[in-house]
């Protein structure tokens, strides 16, 4: 009877740990994660005047894949525009509208991936209801159930190349900054637009080498 | 989701069962096994405890916020009236969510609401004196217990997490008392000072538990 008694503190322990344990975010937004990167012999001191090219259109690749044909996706145009704006508030020159040869070229990739998967919880629906009391039994319940899950991630990211030092011949150019924004893709379009235009902001005024 | 998190941490607990650990773990319990079984007519003694932790030190600079999420269950011998041996396991789980920052990391910066957990698995043995004997209205002891901590660090940046785990070497020097309530029920209280000691994976980390439960005697 004992030993049945500790066996059951042991158990009802470990599933005091799992009912208690901390849940991390609770809101879609609070996943949303901005990431710049960039090389720091760049000269990011001196951009007034610097030239910049962005492109016509973004790309979208969707689960690995490119979209094809090329779609405008319904956040392209005011992402184009932000980061036009950031750029512009920097004395930066946009090279298209001189007809020179830029400084900086700039790529656009919005990235949507789908991830699904099972996993197995303890307790599925019905766990919570405690205190519990003497005589709670176990029968008639599952203790774990499976559960399916399907969410999608979406990623802008946003590419600068030292289009001046250029390698002609491979037609390669150093890579000298990368901004990447991160979050779960959910939501209706102006919630997501939303956060794109927060993340943008960060990556500008809150990140260096841009800040 | 939270489930899950659990789930990965059982996962991980499983999978760092590295052979030395084992072998550490395993030499552990003989020992307190046979302190157990040295005496010949004991009376034995189950101590299960709600745990609260206020985090010091590292743990501190780590997590800043008391925990509420702990508990541990005590499996005790007494070899004689005044003193007892035993095995102790239990579970603490500190957490912080920190308000959306910017953070370095290589060569740029992040920003993202960041989310941090410590969890502290103790597998330890136990040392009480007991000041008064099972009769008196009170009973006041001391003790230490030693052995080893599973211990998990995890640090959630939006989508990314990272994270840093390990087996520790532990001790913690406790002191309490007990209220006898019934023939064979007490009321236990207890303060105790853990400290994880640094490995190669984790800092040393510190913390003050204050751990309130019951006391079964059989």
């Amino acid at each position: 009877m004992k030993t049945k008694v500790n066996f059951l503190l042991v158990i009802a322990l470990t599933f005091m740990a799992y009912a208690c344990y901390p849940g991390g975010a609770e809101y879609v937004d609070e996943l949303d994660t901005s990431i710049s990167k960039y090389n720091n012999t760049y000269d990011w001191d001196n951009l007034d005047d610097k030239t910049y090219a962005l492109p016509a259109e973004i790309l979208h690749v969707k689960d690995g894949k490119e979209v094809d044909p090329p779609k405008e996706g319904p956040h392209d145009k005011d992402i184009l525009k932000q980061i036009k704006s950031e750029l512009d508030a920097r004395g930066m020159i946009d090279a298209t509208a001189t007809a020179q040869d830029t400084a900086v070229a700039i790529a656009i990739v919005i990235i949507e991936q789908n991830n699904t998967g099972a996993a197995w919880i303890p307790g599925g629906g019905w766990w919570g209801g405690y205190p519990w009391y003497p005589g709670w039994g176990w029968g008639g319940y599952y203790p774990w159930y499976p559960v399916y899950y399907s969410y999608k991630t979406g990623s802008v990211l946003i590419e600068m190349g030292d289009y001046a030092n250029k390698d002609e011949e491979e037609e390669t150019m150093p890579l000298v900054y990368t901004g990447v924004l991160d979050g779960l893709l959910q939501g209706n379009e102006n919630y997501i637009g939303a956060r794109i235009e927060n993340g943008i902001d960060e990556l500008f005024n809150k990140h260096e080498p841009f800040n | 989701m939270n489930y899950s998190i659990s789930t990965n941490l059982l996962t991980n607990i499983y999978l760092n069962f590295k052979k030395k650990d084992m072998k550490f773990i395993k030499s552990f319990i003989i020992v307190a096994l046979a302190l157990i079984s040295l005496e010949v007519s004991a009376q034995n003694k189950t101590n299960a405890y709600y745990g609260m932790a206020i985090p010091m030190g590292d743990t501190k600079d780590f997590i800043n916020p008391a925990s509420f999420r702990g508990g541990n269950i005590e499996f005790e011998k007494l070899v004689n009236p005044k003193l007892g041996v035993g095995l102790l396991i239990g579970w603490n789980t500190f957490y912080e969510a920190k308000d959306r920052a910017t953070y370095p990391i290589n060569n740029g910066e992040i920003t993202s609401n960041q989310y941090r957990y410590s969890n502290a698995i103790p597998i330890q043995a136990t040392g009480k004196y007991y000041f008064a004997s099972d009769d008196a209205v009170i009973r006041p002891f001391i003790g230490l217990a030693a052995g080893t901590y599973y211990m998990e660090q995890r640090v959630d940046n939006g989508l990314f997490s990272n994270t840093d785990k390990g087996w520790t070497f532990s001790l913690a020097p406790k002191a309490g008392f007990l209220i006898p309530m019934s023939y064979s029920t007490s009321l236990a209280v207890s303060l105790d000072y853990s400290t994880s000691f640094k490995s190669s994976a984790i800092a040393q980390q510190n913390w003050l538990g204050i751990n309130v439960g019951f006391s079964w005697d059989y």
